[in-house]
């Protein structure tokens, strides 16, 4: 690791706090300066990456894994000397947290998770990663988010004794598993611009002063950005609204290319004009430096 | 979650030792579950099963034991016709594995589900192993290791599971089950010892090493020992070994490793307590008491046949699918072991 190797910032907490907001709101501001990893989702994970495991203790493993492989990939990206800031849409404390908070049968005992975060996933993790926790009480987490699933897939994120656990474990649990002390901003009554303020302070003290003031100057984005319609196909060939979730983002400019933020994932339209899922674990050399 | 439904009714066809040992016990005590009909080719072998777990309904037919039923739960030898019925009536499924051993008929039947908006549940227990989840959790990525299985339990404890005076069911018993055509005879023998008693460990394997593939499998003259190679996709080996071995005699181990650890499963006898399986890796040394496998794959089934089961998951029968895919590859590959003559054995020595 070189000195000017990018920093991670991560961001965290339970369903409904406005981590894929805040994301819509800093990528447009920092451009192409940063890279970025979305939340993951087994859905769209294909190949050798996609899920064999039919039980929910194998759906955590997956997800460590994942958080592995992605470990492995911010440390190779962040001496890219293009790249800035890596951010992240989560790690491996939203798999710990779902071992921590279930009360499934079948699921992954939380020690054991425990384990393979500190065995590892910790000592793949790059030098510097900042970690923002946004924490959300239960009710403004169900009230964010219309209340219903929209999706039967979706329904375990709106039982309010699981979301109550989560909040309990990102409070009391979460900052001893973080690599450096984390940020924790309670959402509830925040508004998006304080929360803001508070992450662009954290990177201006981190020394991305430029970045900081990218922040403070963006502009609130659409509530319910359109699909691009040249993403339409991708959207669709990947699994449409039950895979991706509702476009989060305008497409932006990002490298030359285009980029559509979804809540559950990214599109992305390459140099020649191919669409496809924003992935930096697929090791694309147009999107990874 | 609390239950906010009655419970699953289900049908049992087959009424052998995994029903009277393992299924039937289960099922009959959960309160998820109400077995409320059941059948078995020995209408004798059916009373004494409904007798012991009080089971209303005795059926005399496919048609008959699926009535009212939500789901069909197939424990008899060959799975087949009565998973295509079950699924034409429109109930659900579970299937002892394996669905078939004839991969494009499971494959057919996989699709007949899915099309038709139904589970099919397929008993591949391993994958809800506590112990085999701790161990891909100590070595995600194994770069290498063994799957081993040599049983001379199965046919004494599957006996001790029965009531007085009814014997095992054995294969022989059964209708003929299609296999694959072009497959020699060694290499059908080979596919029933991966399916038939290899099943877990393909199951172990291909949760530890997905992109696994068949190397090479050769199996002995008389069908009862099988070794096999597979290579994973950074060129990983893994050998599988299913052997005869005499009476009273059983090992089924798994031991994965890669450079920093190695974690070894020895899993419990047949039809005991899982709690007697052995994990040893060498950062927490030798642990025990892990949960049983097989209650919590029917809380996973329980959990899909209400829509909590996250839907992204792979089901069952997508893993059935690959650990019958990789089976049928080996058995394809088996070369057959010659006989030994005198003189061979006079070279070798």
């Amino acid at each position: 690791m070189s000195g000017t190797d990018a920093p991670v910032l991560v961001l965290d907490g339970p369903p409904g706090a406005g981590k894929t907001s805040l994301l819509a709101r800093i990528l447009p501001a920092l451009g192409d300066g940063c890279l970025w990893f979305t939340e993951p989702n087994a859905r769209l994970a294909a190949g050798l990456r996609a899920p064999v495991h039919p039980s929910p203790a194998g759906h955590s493993l997956w997800f460590l894994r994942h958080e592995l492989d992605k470990a492995r990939a911010m440390t190779a990206l962040s001496s890219d000397p293009a790249t800035e800031l890596l951010i992240s849409d989560r790690n491996h404390l939203g798999a710990l947290a779902y071992c921590w908070a279930t009360r499934a049968e079948d699921s992954l005992p939380y020690h054991t998770a425990v384990d393979f975060y500190t065995r590892r996933i910790a000592p793949a993790l790059p030098a510097q990663v900042m970690t923002v926790i946004l924490l959300v009480s239960p009710g403004q987490s169900l009230n964010r988010r219309g209340n219903v699933a929209e999706r039967p897939r979706w329904q375990q994120w709106f039982d309010e004794r699981l979301l109550e656990r989560l909040r309990t474990f990102y409070t009391d649990v979460a900052p001893t598993l973080c690599p450096s002390p984390p940020l924790i901003i309670d959402t509830d009554g925040a508004s998006p611009d304080t929360v803001l303020a508070q992450v662009a302070a954290l990177l201006s003290g981190a020394g991305l002063s430029d970045s900081a003031e990218c922040l403070l100057t963006s502009t609130t984005p659409a509530t319910r950005p359109r699909l691009a319609s040249h993403f339409a196909d991708a959207y669709e060939a990947l699994g449409g609204l039950e895979a991706l979730g509702h476009p989060f983002s305008e497409p932006l400019d990002h490298r030359g290319t285009t980029v559509q933020l979804c809540q559950l994932g990214a599109l992305h339209r390459d140099l020649s004009g191919q669409t496809r899922l924003w992935d930096l674990l697929a090791d694309d050399p147009t999107r990874a430096a | 979650m609390t239950r906010t439904h009655r419970p699953w009714r289900l049908a049992v066809a087959g009424c052998g030792a995994a029903a009277f040992g393992l299924h039937l016990p289960h099922l009959t005590s959960n309160p998820a579950f109400d077995v409320v009909a059941l059948t078995d080719r020995d209408p004798a072998r059916a009373r004494a099963a409904a007798q012991r777990f009080t089971v209303p309904h005795i059926a005399a037919s496919t048609p008959e034991v699926l009535e009212g039923a939500d789901m069909l739960v197939v424990l008899t030898g060959v799975h087949e016709e009565l998973i295509d019925a079950a699924l034409s009536a429109g109930a659900h499924v579970f299937t002892e594995k394996p669905v078939s051993l004839d991969l494009a008929r499971s494959r057919a039947l996989v699709e007949q589900a899915r099309t038709a908006g139904l589970l099919l549940e397929v008993g591949g227990m391993r994958a809800h192993d506590p112990a085999l989840h701790a161990a891909l959790a100590a070595v995600p990525e194994p770069a290498g290791g063994w799957l081993v299985k040599a049983d001379g339990l199965d046919e004494t404890a599957r006996q001790r599971l029965l009531p007085d005076g009814f014997a095992l069911y054995t294969f022989a018993d059964d209708p003929p089950q299609p296999v694959p055509p072009g497959l020699e005879g060694h290499q059908v023998a080979a596919l029933q010892i991966l399916l038939w008693q290899g099943y877990h460990l393909l199951t172990a394997l291909v949760l530890a090493a997905a992109g696994a593939a068949p190397a090479a499998c050769v199996v002995d003259p008389v069908g009862q020992w099988l070794h096999a190679t597979l290579r994973g996709p950074a060129g990983q080996l893994f050998t599988l070994i299913i052997g005869a071995t005499p009476a009273g005699v059983f090992h089924e181990q798994i031991h994965l490793a890669d450079a920093v650890e190695a974690a070894t499963v020895d899993f419990a006898r047949p039809y005991e307590t899982a709690a007697a399986t052995r994990l040893t890796t060498s950062a927490d040394g030798e642990r025990s008491g892990f949960g049983d496998p097989f209650a919590a794959m029917w809380a996973a089934i329980d959990e899909r046949l209400s829509a909590q089961h996250p839907a992204d998951l792979p089901t069952s029968a997508d893993l059935a699918l690959r650990v019958e895919e990789l089976a049928l590859g080996l058995a394809t590959m088996t070369t057959f072991c010659p006989t030994h003559t005198k003189d061979t054995d006079h070279v070798r020595n």
